[in-house]
């Protein structure tokens, strides 16, 4: 099971990414939960994860998390852009089992 | 250097520092706490009173009468909610800013909370019913007061944690009984500080402290709920937008207390049937300024939905959807609004010209002023329509929203028609390519 943590202002934008991942995992038959949450909770929820997506307009907040999720060994990037903004479920889903091979 | 690189390099670093600074995320955190209540306490009012006036027929006068027999019941969810609004805010600002220093975050809570009530709410005796609590600091007018006693209880207890002056408990004693005690001594603390300094400023100041607080508030107050006080916020969100980081959350941290606390003057102005004082409310934020998304870009939806460009098309597809409950991050990443020289002024300024015209629509009487909250993920129309309970605010809306469609527009012809040529010029090489 893999386990993708996506965060934004509110967990509002980044739940519409979700589900778009959701359906090309789905797709690819891998066993993932991917979960959108909003930054204020970030603190508290951060630990179980295998990556942590960070949707570009939060992008302020990784130097910040970094040596957090660093400490848990998660890997933790901001999602690009243009991916985001095309909601492209395939290529962040793409961009998070990245992230998770380069840690291993 | 271009503009978008100062923007970027000049802002990003502010932003890190505001975006992360553990007390305005506290403020934030507690706001957002308290919305579910602000909700429900909106709704008992609008039931309360009902937006007909006592000519009504039919339906009105039906739900008049029935209000006006039951204002007491149908009010009690307001007031157990909204106009208590601070105390739930201070928990909740306590804990948050007690988590980040990884204390205790419930004696966070129960010591900001004891710090506020101490200085905003202290009991009189009246005969029969005994002590009463007077409610009248605990709405969102009491935010003010509600921040300064938390971040008080909170750095107390911090400090004294840090000086180690606790009541050591002997080994063996469970750390469940070990944390109750660990909140006696900032408990202790903290009324030997802040009561005598509450009774001092009662009598020198001849006014309770967070009537004094508010007071003190009251020139920013009416700064920030004017028409460049507006205009300002809207301006400043909106050129972090430009540089693709979320504006509205991070000037939002620090312009919401304001609006939660115009709010609540409003929402208890309208339960004791006055006139409402405030304009730049968070319905008004929500619904006549980030139309459909930061960047009014409601109306562009159908701009893009009709394009000629593929790509335009295809984010208009994408973006319909989340786009029509004010959520339009396909739409900025995706167009893409950021450092996109072509779209940067109607993107920064058509909220901005909303948010004027709608200060005066306002204030010039054309639409009612916001006195509930209503989530800022509803459909722009229908949002402003209740949070106001004025169907001419749900009309505001689409003029607003037709407005910026205008300011829009050539710049999204101009954007569109390079896209095209760059979508015919790939389309050119590509069938080149495969006639090779």
């Amino acid at each position: 099971m893999t386990k993708i943590l996506l965060v934004c202002a509110a967990g509002m934008s980044t739940s519409y990414l979700v589900e778009k991942m959701k359906k090309a995992a789905a797709a690819r038959n891998l066993d993932v939960t991917i979960e959108a949450h909003a930054t204020p909770e970030f603190s508290e929820i951060y630990k179980n994860w295998d990556v942590i997506l960070l949707g570009p307009q939060v992008r302020f907040q990784k130097a910040g998390w970094t040596p957090l999720a660093e400490s848990a060994g998660i890997p933790l990037d901001v999602i690009n852009p243009m991916d985001y903004g095309t909601m492209n479920g395939e290529k962040v889903l793409d961009f998070a089992l990245k992230l998770i091979a380069s840690k291993k | 250097m271009n503009f978008f690189d100062i923007l970027e390099t000049k802002l990003m670093p502010v932003m890190s520092k505001v975006g992360t600074q553990r007390h305005i995320m506290a403020i934030r955190d507690g706001v957002v706490a308290t919305i579910p209540l602000t909700v429900i306490g909106g709704l008992s009012l609008i039931i309360a009173n009902p937006p007909f006036s006592k000519t009504a027929t039919g339906f009105g006068k039906l739900w008049l009468d029935f209000a006006t027999a039951n204002k007491v019941a149908l009010s009690m969810p307001f007031n157990m909610t909204m106009a208590l609004m601070s105390i739930f805010a201070v928990l909740a600002m306590g804990y948050s800013l007690a988590n980040s220093y990884k204390m205790n975050p419930l004696n966070g809570s129960i010591l900001s909370l004891m710090t506020y009530l101490l200085m905003s709410a202290q009991t009189v005796n009246v005969d029969k019913l005994g002590r009463l609590m007077p409610t009248k600091y605990l709405d969102g007018q009491g935010i003010f007061t509600a921040i300064l006693a938390f971040i008080v209880a909170i750095e107390v207890t911090r400090f004294l944690k840090k000086k180690n002056i606790t009541i050591k408990m002997p080994d063996g004693v469970p750390p469940a009984i070990a944390n109750s005690f660990d909140a006696l001594v900032p408990a202790f603390i903290l009324v030997l500080i802040v009561y005598p300094i509450t009774l001092v400023v009662q009598n020198v100041a001849g006014v309770p402290v967070p009537q004094m607080i508010m007071n003190l508030f009251k020139p920013l107050i009416a700064a920030v709920d004017s028409p460049f006080g507006i205009a300002f916020v809207a301006l400043l969100a909106q050129l972090l937008w430009a540089v693709g980081i979320h504006g509205s959350s991070v000037v939002g941290a620090i312009a919401n207390p304001f609006k939660e606390s115009n709010l609540a003057a409003n929402a208890a102005a309208q339960a004791a049937g006055e006139a409402m004082p405030y304009v730049f409310t968070p319905a008004f934020w929500s619904f006549f300024i980030v139309i459909g998304g930061s960047g009014a870009t409601l109306g562009l939806l159908f701009l893009l939905f009709r394009s000629r460009s593929s790509h335009l098309k295809g984010i208009g597809r994408v973006a319909l959807i989340p786009g029509l409950f004010n959520i339009n991050e396909p739409i900025i990443f995706g167009m893409p609004m950021i450092f996109n020289p072509t779209l940067f002024i109607p993107f920064v300024f058509s909220q901005v010209i909303c948010s004027v015209i709608a200060y005066y629509a306002t204030v010039l009487g054309f639409v009612g002023r916001a006195f509930a909250t209503v989530p800022w993920t509803t459909p722009a129309p229908l949002g402003a329509l209740i949070g106001t309970a004025d169907w001419r605010a749900a009309v505001l809306v689409l003029i607003l929203a037709a407005i910026s469609t205008v300011i829009y527009y050539p710049f999204f012809k101009v954007y569109e028609r390079t896209l095209i040529k760059q979508e015919e010029a790939d389309a050119a090489e590509a069938s080149a390519v495969a006639a090779d």
